[in-house]
């Protein structure tokens, strides 16, 4: 199930709202919770929530015997078990096909596997289980006694499809002590309804803007067209993820949880190295905190780390070399701003410093979007005027002053217009009821909005559901 | 600050709540007819259909099609997402906007055996509760838009006339061995050809298709055999381009096929048929309404020019169309190929500036009878050879022509012609039927799809053509249609077999 359905809005969560507020005490909502979101994650592939429970079995009981032997070799083996477990489970289910596709092609073999689906949210419920039971080893965190408390932190329906990582230490105290109270209600609500509306309005528009330069034939595109259509990917993608981080921050709220941001307005960024701190910000902690720093950090092969690093990050986002070649891209930039890029940049004007992060990540995006290699390096001969195709700049002036307040739009929302806007309200000491029925106004049209994009958009996928 | 926080609270729950209160009550119609397509029914729910997770899918799907406020809902976003987009170009700009156009086609399948009016069951004297005073547009206004209730037959097959999944061969065109092959290449091949070939084009407030790789010499091919099979009658071929043939630009005019070839292809090869000169007919009248802007087919006087190129290759007098019919207006009319682009930002071009189905009724008497099947088990006799019903129509109002496509129907017409005409049709052709009612004393229509194919009734047209005497046989189909092997294989079928 995904949060921009209307089986999720008008089924799902009225009924586990209701429920849960119905809920006498912390152990009734904690299992009204867990009934939930086994139901919310088994209603699409029902059979992966034996994975689901298979994995946070393993990581109670191995975490809790990590945690008990902590910074021991005993303890060591049930983290190393955990880890290969996991890690075990990742390869086949999300890499299988992919380890055999290289090795056929390596070996020139003909090994051939089950075609399996990716079960949903894998890669996220994977790297929380194993932020518990590393953390547990290393004494972070108190190991978790009961397992329906442990079982609600793997499976809690807001984060569990899309992120964010939530590791374990965030949320240890928050699984038996915590009050749904009105401002939380309030804020979960407000946030919610802006990641759907970010989601269901904006990143599908430009999705279907995105497919309509880049899923045809490259080679009658022109260079201009196919920036565009990255342009407009590159919104998207930002729309529908940060769109599902907040509806999962805000749904948290509801329910009584913090969740940690996991964006901050990346495309304002002056420098990669910025933008990596602002986009999917629990993915590149982990990676940070528990890759990067144990192989030996900025002290010691810092450029390997890096490469390592964003390897991997690059292959998390999916079974595919494009991927690959997405994370190195991003490794190659960071360490040559870490060599002397920086503080070349620290020399520019802020506005360039911007424009210099943003086309980068544009440009970036070209090998996230093409999958298929050849079509990879089609399109970046297009971009660069290798195909043989002229620019109609006439075309493409058209383009821009169509779509122009379309893309003001997405700029405008990427940007933090609403902090700004939220303070200059402050600061005009309007009425309460003045805000009360301004701000009802503003959650009445995007509920509505994004609605009216949900069903008109019979089609309604999410990216990153599937990473 | 409590205060605000309740009031947002309140606001969600309210809207969340009105909505889901709605869900619970799903849209009985069960058919849009902005989309052509019967609305999804509610799932079961079966172990099986539970734990392989097509239940959440399709009751998904479900709650979407069936939303009550599903249609208000896509006006809604039509509306607002419109304002996303400047539209500073209506009047130059063309663009082509990436269809499936083979799915597109193939949305409507099946010619349409429903009764125009299911409550009636028939047998000849009324075929549908619609009164000739219902339905005779002389006694009506020029908008018959009207309630009567003749027809729920929603003509399924609006795009018909590029239908091709019932090919009996199950040939299709990507796997057909000489599929454009023989054609010859157009002389102005463009750089967008592929692209064209799969797109819509969007020129100001008029959408387009193109035709992509045909067989026209296969067609003509398999017109010869027929025409050597069967020498008692004469056989014509009425070919309809697309309006991508006169109003797009140079360079998306041809796709990987050039429209102006067609006729020439198929009369190279079509030995023993006259081909009418449809195209350069038509070219002649371009700044004239012979197309729509948001529907696929030619107009009615699209279609009354193509029936002129044929009385002058049939060597008959055409009827005079102020004279011999009497003209009415269905309007505003949003065609097939608006519903396919509506959510674009172009679409609003269209719906502020709706096309206006024209349509001729001949004032020479006759009557019309459809057909369930071959057999004739069930006859519906309608009062008019245009379905007024076009509330009932949707997006494909232009299915009101000889009520869209039906496997088999008939006009006795009191025309002083003694003279009998089978017409083979796809949708196109549907538009074309009203102007033979004057030169011909008895017309059978035809649509190929519906027989021969897999559960289709078996039938042999030249069995009709002895029985009845047939002393005209016309093929009337569009370009993109006579092209495709699928239909090619279904007039084989239907006079070869």
């Amino acid at each position: 199930m995904v949060f921009s359905s209307l089986v999720f809005l008008l089924k799902f969560l009225p009924v586990t709202i209701v429920l849960y507020l119905l809920a006498p005490n912390i152990k009734i909502k904690n299992i009204v919770l867990i009934i939930a979101s086994l139901f919310f994650y088994a209603w699409g592939e029902p059979i992966w929530v034996i994975l689901l429970v298979f994995s946070a079995v393993v990581d109670y009981i191995c975490g809790g015997l990590a945690g008990k032997y902590q910074n021991s070799s005993r303890g060591k083996l049930y983290l190393i078990t955990s880890l290969v477990l996991n890690i075990g489970i990742l390869a086949i289910f999300k890499y299988g096909n992919f380890i055999v596709d290289n090795i056929n092609w390596l070996l020139n073999t003909q090994i051939t596997v089950a075609e399996i689906s990716l079960p949903i949210g894998i890669s996220f419920y994977t790297m929380q289980t194993i932020s518990y039971t590393i953390d547990a080893y290393r004494g972070k965190v108190r190991v978790q006694k009961s397992f329906l408390s442990f079982l609600l932190y793997v499976s809690m329906f807001p984060q569990l499809v899309a992120g964010p990582i939530v590791r374990y230490e965030v949320l240890q105290d928050q699984l038996t002590n915590r009050r749904v109270t009105l401002e939380g209600m309030y804020a979960g609500v407000v946030r919610f309804s802006i990641g759907l509306a970010k989601k269901a309005i904006l990143a599908n528009y430009a999705g279907s803007l995105a497919i309509e330069f880049l899923n045809g034939d490259l080679a009658s595109q022109s260079s201009l067209g196919i920036w565009f259509g990255l342009l407009c990917f590159t919104f998207q993608i930002y729309f529908d993820f940060s769109g599902y981080s907040d509806m999962a921050i805000g749904l948290g709220k509801m329910f009584g949880f913090n969740y940690p941001e996991n964006f901050k307005h990346p495309y304002i960024s002056q420098s990669i190295t910025e933008f990596w701190r602002r986009w999917h910000i629990s993915l590149s902690s982990f990676f940070r905190d528990y890759v990067y720093i144990p192989l030996g950090g900025n002290r010691r092969y810092q450029y390997r780390n890096l490469l390592i690093v964003w390897m991997l990050t690059g292959l998390w986002h999916g079974a595919s070399w494009n991927f690959v070649i997405w994370g190195l891209y991003f490794a190659l930039i960071l360490s040559l701003e870490k060599k002397f890029l920086l503080r070349f940049l620290d020399k520019i004007p802020v506005f360039l410093r911007r424009v210099y992060a943003f086309v980068f990540v544009v440009f970036g995006f070209n090998f996230f979007y093409f999958e298929d290699f050849s079509r990879n390096i089609e399109a970046l001969k297009v971009m660069f005027g290798f195909a043989g195709v002229s620019n109609n700049i006439v075309e493409f002036a058209q383009l821009v002053v169509n779509y122009s307040p379309f893309i003001a739009i997405c700029f405008i929302f990427a940007a933090p217009t609403r902090e700004y806007l939220t303070n200059k309200i402050k600061n005009l000491n309007l009425s309460p009821q003045f805000i009360a029925v301004g701000a009802s106004i503003c959650i009445a049209i995007l509920v509505i909005l994004s609605t009216t994009s949900i069903v008109s958009n019979s089609y309604n996928p999410f990216i990153y559901f599937r990473f | 600050m409590k205060k605000i926080q309740i009031s947002v609270i309140v606001t969600f729950v309210l809207i969340i709540g009105s909505f889901s209160l709605i869900s619970l009550f799903a849209n009985n119609d069960g058919f849009s007819a902005f989309e052509n397509r019967e609305l999804l029914p509610k799932p079961v729910l079966t172990t099986d259909s539970y734990l392989d997770g097509t239940y959440g899918k399709d009751y998904e799907a479900y709650l979407l099609d069936n939303f009550l406020l599903r249609n208000w809902m896509i006006n809604g976003y039509q509306a607002y997402s419109s304002m996303f987009y400047l539209d500073a170009f209506s009047a130059t700009e063309e663009v082509l906007m990436t269809v499936d156009i083979e799915d597109f086609v193939r949305s409507t399948q099946e010619v349409d055996t429903k009764s125009p009016n299911s409550t009636i069951d028939e047998n000849e004297a009324s075929p549908n509760s619609n009164t000739v005073e219902d339905t005779d547009p002389t006694s009506n206004s020029t908008d018959n838009t009207t309630d009567n209730s003749v027809s729920n037959s929603v003509d399924n097959s609006i795009d018909n006339f590029v239908d091709g999944d019932i090919s009996t061969n199950n040939t299709t065109d990507a796997d057909e061995p000489h599929s454009d092959i023989n054609e010859p290449q157009p002389p102005t091949q463009t750089p967008n050809n592929e692209r064209v070939n799969d797109s819509l084009i969007i020129a100001g407030d008029r959408v387009m298709m193109p035709v992509g790789s045909s067989n026209h010499s296969g067609f003509g091919s398999l017109l010869a055999e027929i025409s050597n099979r069967i020498d008692t009658v004469d056989l014509y071929a009425v070919i309809g381009p697309t309006s991508a043939a006169y109003y797009a630009s140079e360079n998306y005019r041809t796709g990987s096929y050039d429209q102006s070839k067609a006729e020439l292809n198929i009369s190279n090869t079509a030995h023993g048929v006259s081909v009418a000169s449809v195209y350069n007919e038509l070219q002649k009248h371009t700044d004239e309404y012979i197309y729509y802007k948001s529907d696929v087919h030619w107009s009615a006087l699209g279609a009354y020019y193509a029936y002129k190129a044929f009385c002058d290759v049939a060597g008959i007098s055409a009827a005079n169309i102020s004279e011999d019919f009497d003209q009415y207006s269905h309007e505003p009319f949003l065609g097939g190929l608006y519903s396919q682009i509506y959510q674009l930002p172009q679409g609003s071009r269209l719906k502020n500036n709706p096309d206006r189905l024209d349509y001729y009724i001949p004032k020479v008497d006759y009557e019309m009878r459809i057909y369930s099947d071959a057999l004739k088990k069930e006859t519906w006799k309608v009062n008019s050879v245009i379905n007024t019903d076009f509330a009932s129509l949707g997006a494909y109002k232009y299915s009101a022509f000889a009520w869209g496509d039906r496997a088999l129907s008939k006009i006795d017409t009191k025309s002083p012609s003694n003279k009998k005409v089978l017409v083979i049709k796809d949708s196109f052709g549907s538009a074309f039927i009203p102007w033979l009612v004057p030169n011909y004393s008895q017309i059978y229509i035809i649509d190929p799809k519906g027989f021969n194919s897999s559960g289709k009734q078996a039938y042999d047209a030249k069995v009709l053509i002895q029985e009845e005497n047939i002393d005209d046989v016309i093929f009337c189909l569009s370009i993109y249609g006579s092209g495709r092997q699928s239909i090619i294989n279904d007039v084989r079928n239907l006079f070869l077999k």
